[in-house]
């Protein structure tokens, strides 16, 4: 079958706080999937949830179609990275990976393969307690990688990273979703995951806010705003605002159009005698985006975009 | 790739994480060095004046070497004569007529307590013996009529059979025919009853026979307030002894054995007498017959530096559980192993294991470096014979003492699980094991066997090869070693157990 995180009307609550609200959403294969959300959104408890660390209060959760916790193997099914600082300081890398192989029954050469996959062979034998964040990242995702597992989840795995480490990463969960793995990636920043989610699950106060595919969304966010550059930006606002248009100013040659087509925005301008170098349609980043979105959520009216594709 | 799951695969991976982490090596090998290094500190420190009696100058703390070698009390008022080759001999007790028993004494300022000793060799009594000799801790076969526990036939120190339960005027037999005695009693001296048959280890043609008066030493402890002292007061019984019959007619002779002092004093006081008329003869006599070690153990004085590498062991036990949850690295042990009863089981079995292995080392090699320093401090034969590695009761002290080291770091990876704070789990597993060590020190007479009964402080007694006493300052040698083991065993169990519940119920 194909692999697959599903999440069911999952619901975590700790203490007075509902960390996770009847929560659904599936994690497919051959495409990365961004898990975005502000800081404390769910994101980490929906992973451990995912990983049956924590009991859920109501829901569930299935991992290539079956709970977590009832896997023998699970390392071969999926690879996490929750928190690189999770390992012991005073043991080397290569023992931390080779533990975590004795326990799933995986062979020693994959250890040395992983090592030699996220860069880390030559300090194979140094002790993890005086790893830079940076390398800590690469032995959490060689941990991730050890099963050769066709699903993969990564809790904020740019972190500390270095800019080499950043586009090392990218490409590394670009590539594993292209050899057909379900690759779920979360992060607090939208920015970090631009070019490489294909489909987004944005969550805010452990409910799911979107569930759709970056394209779509950006679409959305774009509307049908218009993007004048024009030396004369104060004449340009007064008169598109004449006309019935929401002005937002974007630079100091720069204004964003709503609510008025393209031809007609160049048209009143012509009228105008307002000379303007250029006029585009304008394209909301993922930043932009998500904060419309995540703006709602704090705001407690989540606006849910069905997931269609 | 084969991705397989078997609990010996997750005994290895467990086993890698605690090998894998240098600084527990290190403290377990400290470990090794602590329980050698604290023995042989100990052993240094430790003398015994306890042979130096061996002449019996004072009857009461005389050890000798029985046939064996093993330390034996050999001490009673004899009226003999010398026989060769088969011989019987019969006697009717009259009366046997103990010294009435003290409760309790008071020496200067300290009350102590009359210590009772169920041993059917520490019974007041009044018998017909054949003995090699005259010289203390040589072979006999006796039967007698003791005060309150019937008649018994024994012989060589530690052969004892129960004969009939009676108490009053009895006929005793000894009937040698070579090498072999059998004993009889008798209600009448008509109807005879076999008690037993003893062939005791040397017998030559010639041997003394008679008959004779024991009556072992009370003893009176006061232990507590840190010490432990125990007095011994001389006791005397009396008994008539009539119709002695005997083949040969020789010329009775009295003799108290093993003791300087009666000789010293010509049989008249001390050790005892006898006087005779009508035939019928009066005895008096002190002394006991039978097994008589010292309650200090020589192989739980070699091993007590246990105690510091328990501390060690500890320690890593708990490290072993709390690591996990310093830094959230429970979580990639239990997505690798969603089965926690599983994981916990195979870090108790792995750290068991090495504990035990640990211990064993430690105390293996407090053995054979500090038995060697205590022997030439006065712990030599006859009081201390040489413990060997080939004794069994040495092999158990030290099998059990390592699974004591091994039961007590698992209790602590319980506790380290259950609490997941690393000094507070520490400091409880060591509370558990010394404070009662501690306490019990100080409570008075036997009350702190069940301190010993109920903490980890218990495990000590697997230390000892000799039977349980309440007569010494260290508390752990009130209990049996089984019993020890039983105990720590328990509270591995519950602190497993405990863990167990709680890694099911809490999240990760």
């Amino acid at each position: 079958m194909e692999p697959t995180i599903e999440v069911r009307e999952l619901c975590k609550r700790y203490r007075t706080t509902l960390a996770v609200d009847r929560l659904s959403f599936t994690v497919r294969a051959g495409e990365v999937t961004g898990f975005v959300g502000p800081n404390g959104a769910g994101k980490s408890t929906t992973m451990r949830l995912i990983l049956g660390l924590d009991a859920p209060d109501g829901g569930q959760t299935l991992v290539n179609g079956r709970p977590y916790r009832s896997l023998r193997t699970p390392l071969a099914q999926v690879g996490a990275l929750l928190d690189a600082s999770a390992v012991h300081p005073g043991r080397r890398a290569r023992d931390h990976l080779l533990w975590l192989a004795y326990s799933n029954g995986i062979g020693k050469r994959r250890v040395s393969d992983v090592l030699d996959q996220v860069g880390l062979a030559t300090v194979a034998r140094r002790r993890a307690g005086g790893f830079s964040l940076g390398m800590q990242q690469r032995l959490g995702i060689a941990a991730a990688l050890l099963g050769d597992p066709p699903v993969l989840m990564f809790d904020e795995p740019v972190n500390g990273l270095d800019p080499d480490g950043i586009v090392w990463v990218r490409g590394l969960m670009k590539s594993l979703a292209a050899e057909g793995r379900a690759v779920l990636v979360s992060s607090h920043l939208m920015g970090e995951l631009e070019d490489t989610a294909e489909h987004l699950i944005v969550i805010g106060r452990g409910r799911l806010i979107a569930d759709t595919s970056v394209d779509k969304l950006l679409a959305a966010a774009s509307k049908d705003r218009v993007e004048v550059t024009t030396r004369q930006r104060a004449e340009a606002t007064t008169a598109l605002a004449n006309a019935g248009a929401k002005v937002a100013v974007a630079g100091a040659e720069t204004v964003v159009v709503e609510g008025l087509p393209g031809d007609r925005v160049s048209a009143l301008l012509t009228e105008a005698g307002i000379s303007f170098s250029e006029l585009r349609r304008h394209r909301a980043s993922l930043e932009e985006a998500y904060m419309d979105l995540t703006r709602g959520a704090i705001e407690y009216a989540p606006e849910v975009e069905g997931s269609a594709r | 790739m084969t991705a397989r799951e078997s609990f010996a695969r997750l005994l290895l991976a467990e086993w890698t994480k605690l090998r894998s982490v240098s600084r527990w090596v290190i403290t377990l090998l400290g470990a090794v060095v602590l329980t050698v290094g604290l023995s042989l500190l100990a052993a240094s420190g430790n003398k015994t004046n306890l042979n130096d009696y061996a002449d019996c100058s004072d009857p009461i703390v005389c050890f000798v070497g029985g046939p064996l070698g093993e330390p034996v009390a050999d001490s009673f008022y004899f009226v003999h004569q010398q026989v060769t080759g088969d011989a019987t001999l019969t006697v009717r007790v009259a009366s046997l007529r103990p010294e009435p028993e003290q409760r309790a004494v008071r020496v200067g300022s300290e009350q102590m307590t009359r210590l009772a000793d169920p041993s059917p060799f520490a019974q007041p009594a009044a018998g017909i013996m054949i003995k090699d000799g005259t010289r203390p801790g040589s072979s006999y076969a006796s039967v007698m009529l003791t005060a309150a526990q019937g008649v018994h036939m024994q012989w060589d120190f530690d052969g004892d059979v129960q004969g009939s339960a009676s108490s009053g005027t009895r006929w005793l037999r000894l009937v040698r025919s070579g090498p072999t005695i059998t004993g009889y009693e008798s209600v009448d001296g008509l109807a005879w009853q076999q008690i037993g048959v003893a062939t005791p280890t040397s017998l030559p043609s010639t041997v003394e026979i008679g008959f004779y008066v024991s009556s072992p030493a009370a003893v009176y402890l006061s232990r507590g307030g840190g010490g432990s002292s125990v007095g011994e007061m001389l006791t005397r019984a009396q008994a008539m002894f009539d119709n002695v019959q005997l083949g040969s007619g020789g010329t009775w002779h009295g003799d108290s054995i093993g003791t300087v002092m009666s000789r010293q004093n010509d049989g008249a006081s001390g050790g005892g007498q006898f006087t005779e008329a009508n035939g019928a003869y009066t005895v008096t006599g002190s002394g006991t017959i039978g097994p008589k070690s010292p309650d200090d153990d020589m192989v739980s004085t070699a091993l007590v530096g246990v105690i510091a590498g328990l501390m060690a062991l500890i320690a890593v036990g708990v490290l072993y559980a709390t690591s996990e949850y310093r830094r959230g690295m429970i979580r990639t042990t239990f997505a690798a192993t969603p089965r926690r009863g599983r994981v916990l089981a195979a870090k108790a079995i792995v750290l068991g294991t090495t504990s035990f292995l640990v211990g064993l080392v430690g105390a293996v090699g407090s053995f054979i470096l500090a038995i060697p320093i205590l022997r030439e401090q006065g712990f030599t034969e006859p009081a201390f014979p040489r413990p060997s590695l080939m004794d069994g009761s040495v092999v158990r002290a030290l099998l059990l003492t390592a699974a004591f080291m091994a039961g007590v770091a698992v209790v602590g990876l319980g506790i380290g699980i259950l609490l997941r704070h690393s000094a507070a789990a520490i400091t409880i597993t060591t509370v558990l094991v010394l404070l009662p060590l501690i306490v019990g020190l100080i409570l008075p007479s036997s009350s702190p066997k069940w301190l010993m009964y109920t903490t980890l402080a218990g495990g000590m007694a697997t230390q000892r090869v000799k039977p349980p006493t309440i007569t010494l300052a260290e508390p752990w040698a009130m209990i049996g070693p089984w019993a020890g083991i039983g105990v720590v065993a328990a509270w591995a169990a519950v602190a497993l157990g405990l863990g167990w519940w709680q890694l099911r119920r809490r999240d990760a």
